[in-house]
């Protein structure tokens, strides 16, 4: 029997909407910039994006990942990560016992005047695990405040340099398959 | 076309210092000599900074992407190179590259 765990996260942001959408997309930067909570990350496969008018890098990739849980626990999963519509994306991963899926939808909130990013989480995991539902929940919500935290460095980053009419291309670091 | 830079030494080393519109360095230390090095890095512009576990070596904190202090490259096969000025003068302290 498999139970389900879900709930949501809003973070927001000064910064604009492209430049938060382009670091949503951004895996390789979680091992770098991110290593409090990600030992390693590896793109296992990219499938581009080759339509230069869909605002999105790629369709999907298939990834491995060592993540660190409450900053120390290290658990290795795989993921698969999508992106399903404009500015929104579909990821799951698997650990051993349990597998977490989430949708992050990234939009302009026009009551808080900012950037928001939308995360929906739904976490399967099975009967032995359902009664530390909350610890579980915590872990998750610990890591993606941290992560939107240092993001906000590189959002600050990008700004400063489009300030300066410096604007690059993302390109990938990861050799690709194709 | 190479210009020339005058930089205020006024600061503790390393520091930043956007020497035109789009040209940020790091002015460093390194081997008794003052450097000053494109702090831009050329994958997605993050800040190149020293790593702390190479002094050798300017480091990106996005991507992890390094460069050898001495020779200004990088093993990378795109993003191979990043630029060094030249020291022209001490006082003032001038860059040309």
């Amino acid at each position: 029997m498999i139970y389900e765990i879900k709930f949501e996260a809003k973070h927001f942001t000064e910064f604009d909407l492209d430049n938060t959408w382009i670091i949503a997309q951004d895996m390789e930067h979680i091992d770098h910039l991110h290593k409090k909570t990600n030992e390693l990350i590896k793109l296992n496969e990219i499938n581009l994006n080759k339509d230069l008018q869909i605002n999105k890098l790629y369709n999907y990739i298939y990834y491995t990942a060592i993540r660190k849980i409450f900053f120390f626990f290290k658990i290795k999963i795989n993921g698969y990560r999508k992106i399903i519509h404009d500015y929104e994306i579909f990821q799951t991963e698997k650990f051993l016992f349990f597998e977490v899926n989430l949708i992050s939808k990234y939009f302009f909130d026009d009551e808080f005047k900012k950037t928001c990013i939308h995360d929906i989480f739904c976490i399967k995991v099975p009967i032995f695990l359902y009664p530390f539902k909350k610890i579980l929940e915590l872990a998750v919500r610990k890591h993606i405040k941290s992560q939107f935290l240092e993001d906000e460095v590189y959002r600050k980053r990008l700004k400063e340099l489009n300030d300066r009419g410096i604007k690059k291309r993302y390109i990938f670091l990861t050799k690709l398959n194709g | 076309m190479s210009k020339k830079y005058t930089i205020k030494l006024d600061k503790k080393l390393p520091f930043y210092e956007w020497i035109d519109t789009d040209k940020e360095v790091i002015v460093l230390e390194f081997n008794n000599k003052i450097e000053v090095i494109e702090s831009i890095c050329p994958h997605y512009g993050g800040k190149l900074q020293v790593n702390q576990n190479k002094p050798n070596e300017l480091i990106c904190p996005f991507h992890g992407l390094k460069f050898d202090i001495t020779n200004c490259t990088s093993s990378n096969n795109i993003f191979k190179k990043i630029r060094k000025y030249k020291v022209i003068s001490n006082k003032p302290f001038v860059v040309e590259g």
